[in-house]
């Protein structure tokens, strides 16, 4: 182990002795997370915003609203995974929100008493205070056209009107004697839509639905600020940095000869291999805890818990080695291995939200981003620093970074090794 | 006693094959060269003996053990062709580095430190970064670091490529001060000057074979030919029938084993001569013989 910290701390003073590494390692993800927390304030892009409904009312209004929902372009409606609450979809960040409407809706709708029934509820990730506006207007825009709907149809609000009076009429509420005169006047206005407005003869306030923001969190998980989003992100491209880096002195070591004199020494092929990927861990690890406190120090971000903020970069980090190893063999010189690993690199970062969250990509390219390790790196990191997750719910992403490092690890040891057998 | 055994060698990259059944023997204390030109299979066979390549057969042994024996490898010191030291370290860091990796105890490390740039002439540029350097002084740090942990058997593969006069004559010193010291060591190089001045023994080698091992008399004295006697006369002979054959114009040009006797016998004719030399065959002449071509083609 003293030998492979030995090759460990020549390749970080190697890499701190490079200054265009370091910018690229360092300056340049900083940069990143400055400019795009300062401009996009943390609201998230303009697709449809992944929601889960869920219709607790079944009523024939309820069900008209689901419809109007469903068919709104701004949201794309989402069954959360067998077993898992939306509010947890919406806290794990597998959905944007969630709209629940309660039981009573269709009740108080068919009444005209939206006032008096029950809300309709808008879960909310705290990270989406655009998304949450936007939502919230959809949820109205639909609730309103589903009543105005019933105007349109004189005949059904007739019978809709007659059930409301009969159950109002029963009540000895002062308020339901209010709204029975109002159907009485509305349901006139219907027959002979030349008489006097049905609220100015009822003396009726009429109030549309009522919608109720719940912010869906758990202690300490809500990000402060845009830029608890953004710096993961921009973490991801320190993190590019250093593997190209660490990559290219791979092929580097192997042509110069350096790599060879290393072979003479009396270390093992795994050892050598182990000191070099010890590097590139502790870079990766030193570049995410460097960026972490530039941004608690300079940009108040909540870090979590120190646990899983440890588990998040250890098997980030980890992960990271392994392809570092693979991309290494991508070419025979260094301008092939930089431009080729740079290649895979990027797509990984577009597919994994190193250019834009997850959430707001198409729903293929989502799919497609669970085969980026640098997506989990994201998810991780955004796990421990601001979606609040457990302990075992942090396990499914670390478990991925390390099972992904670990057979790319093993590979990338036979690639190296079968490429330096290829000359001398 | 033998240090260094290898017996017959193969390794092919594909359909070229680099060492083809290659087998000879190094005494300890000895300076072997392997001299041939560029592509000939030196450095393959470098990179067998040194445990980096593995060969598609035969056998190399060190000391009497296997070359990927962690501790052979503690007996062996390689200067690569390439300059495998790292730009962006001092000349001191990169010999701490490779030394480190031996195992030496700190105080240990320090005085090998200390030797090896003494020995690369380098001990007043200890704290500067290697990319300031000349091609020269990188080759000599090279050396330094296959030095740095004390090893008996050194590789040096190509050490003079590409350096000013005073460099190689700095590491013509440094070579002849380990064999002083008993230190065993293989010499590849292309300059048969080089071969010429500081093997013990020689090994020609081309195309992936081993055309000839053998001194530097040995060789000649085998393969070498004839000395040649070339007189530039101060005019054209009228009677050319006591050198038949071998005079052109003015200039005279005698192929002999015994080539004094043939300056004697010019001299016994009375001719007038503007220059006399005779030409001892070398490494050159012995790999023409060898092979048909030059060292240097």
């Amino acid at each position: 182990m003293g030998r492979s910290f030995i090759l460990a701390s020549k390749d970080i003073k190697l890499l701190l002795r490079d200054k265009t590494a370091l910018f690229w390692a360092l300056v340049f993800p900083l940069m990143i997370a400055i400019l795009f927390g300062s401009i996009f304030g943390g609201s998230n892009g303009t697709s449809a915003i992944k929601i889960a409904l869920d219709d607790q009312d079944q009523s024939k209004q309820s069900m008209e609203l689901a419809k109007r929902l469903a068919s709104s372009d701004a949201v794309k409606i989402t069954a959360p995974d067998k077993g898992v609450a939306a509010a947890d979809a919406v806290r794990k960040g597998d959905l944007a929100a969630y709209v629940v409407i309660p039981k009573g809706y269709g009740e108080a709708a068919s009444r005209f008493q939206y006032a008096n029934g029950p809300a309709i509820q808008v879960g909310i990730d705290p990270s989406r205070k655009a998304e949450a506006g936007v939502l919230e207007g959809v949820v109205s825009e639909a609730a309103y056209k589903s009543m105005s709907e019933m105007f349109t149809q004189p005949a059904d609000m007739h019978t809709t009107i007659a059930e409301g009076r009969e159950k109002l009429k029963a009540s000895k509420d002062p308020q339901d004697a209010s709204t029975l005169k109002f159907l009485d006047a509305l349901d006139s206005y219907l027959a002979t839509p030349t008489s006097s407005s049905p609220n100015a003869a009822s003396n009726f306030s009429f109030q549309g639905p009522k919608i109720e923001s719940v912010t869906v969190k758990q202690e300490g998980a809500q990000p402060a600020s845009p830029f608890e989003v953004t710096f993961p992100q921009a973490i991801l491209w320190g993190l590019l940095g250093v593997m190209s880096t660490f990559a290219i002195s791979m092929v580097r070591e192997r042509n110069q000869g350096t790599l060879i004199r290393l072979r003479v020494s009396p270390l093992t092929f795994t050892q050598i291999l182990g000191g070099k990927g010890l590097a590139c861990f502790m870079a990766c690890a030193g570049v995410m805890v460097a960026l972490l406190a530039v941004g608690k120090l300079l940009f108040h971000i909540h870090l979590g818990s120190p646990l899983l903020l440890a588990m998040a970069i250890g098997s980030s980090a980890y992960c990271l080695v392994g392809i570092m190893l693979l991309l290494s063999v991508l070419g025979k010189t260094e301008p092939a291995v930089a431009g080729s690993s740079w290649g895979v690199m990027i797509t990984m970062a577009m597919f994994g939200g190193g250019m834009i969250p997850v959430f707001v990509m198409p729903p293929w390219m989502q799919t497609a981003s669970n085969f980026s390790p640098l997506k989990w790196t994201s998810v991780s990191l955004e796990g421990a620093i601001w979606r609040g997750y457990t302990f075992q719910e942090m396990l499914l992403p670390c478990g991925i970074l390390v099972g992904v490092g670990l057979v790319a690890f093993i590979i990338g040891v036979r690639a190296v090794k079968a490429s330096t057998q290829s000359a001398t | 006693m033998n240090v260094i055994g290898v017996d017959g060698l193969r390794k092919a990259f594909g359909k070229n094959v680099a060492v083809d059944g290659v087998s000879f023997e190094i005494q300890s204390g000895e300076i072997f060269g392997l001299l041939g030109p560029n592509g000939a299979g030196k450095s393959t066979t470098i990179g067998i003996m040194v445990g980096a390549l593995d060969p598609d057969s035969g056998t190399v042994r060190i000391s009497g053990k296997d070359p990927s024996d962690p501790q052979t490898r503690k007996l062996v010191g390689l200067a690569p062709q390439a300059l495998a030291i790292y730009e962006e370290l001092t000349a001191e860091e990169n010999l701490r580095f490779f030394g480190g990796l031996y195992g030496l105890s700190s105080s240990n490390l320090n005085q090998r430190i200390d030797w090896s740039l003494d020995l690369a002439g380098l001990a007043d540029r200890r704290k500067d970064l290697v990319r300031t350097f000349s091609g020269g002084m990188k080759r000599r740090l090279n050396i330094a670091c296959a030095l740095v942990h004390e090893p008996t058997v050194v590789f040096l593969d190509e050490p003079t490529v590409g350096v000013d006069p005073q460099s190689r004559n700095y590491i013509f010193d440094s070579v002849e001060k380990l064999r002083a010291q008993g230190t065993t060591i293989l010499y590849t190089t292309h300059y048969m000057e080089e071969a010429q001045r500081l093997c013990d023994r020689i090994a020609i080698m081309d195309h992936g074979h081993i055309l000839a091992i053998g001194t530097l008399d040995e060789l000649i004295g085998k393969y070498g030919g004839d000395s040649l006697v070339i007189a530039e006369l101060m005019s054209a002979p009228k009677d050319t029938s006591l050198f038949a054959g071998q005079i052109h114009d003015s200039t005279l040009r005698i192929p002999s084993a015994t080539p004094f006797k043939e300056v004697a016998r010019i001299a016994e004719t009375g001719l007038e001569m503007s220059s006399l030399r005779v030409e001892r065959p070398d490494l050159e002449s012995v790999f023409l013989s060898l092979t048909g071509r030059s060292l240097r083609d």
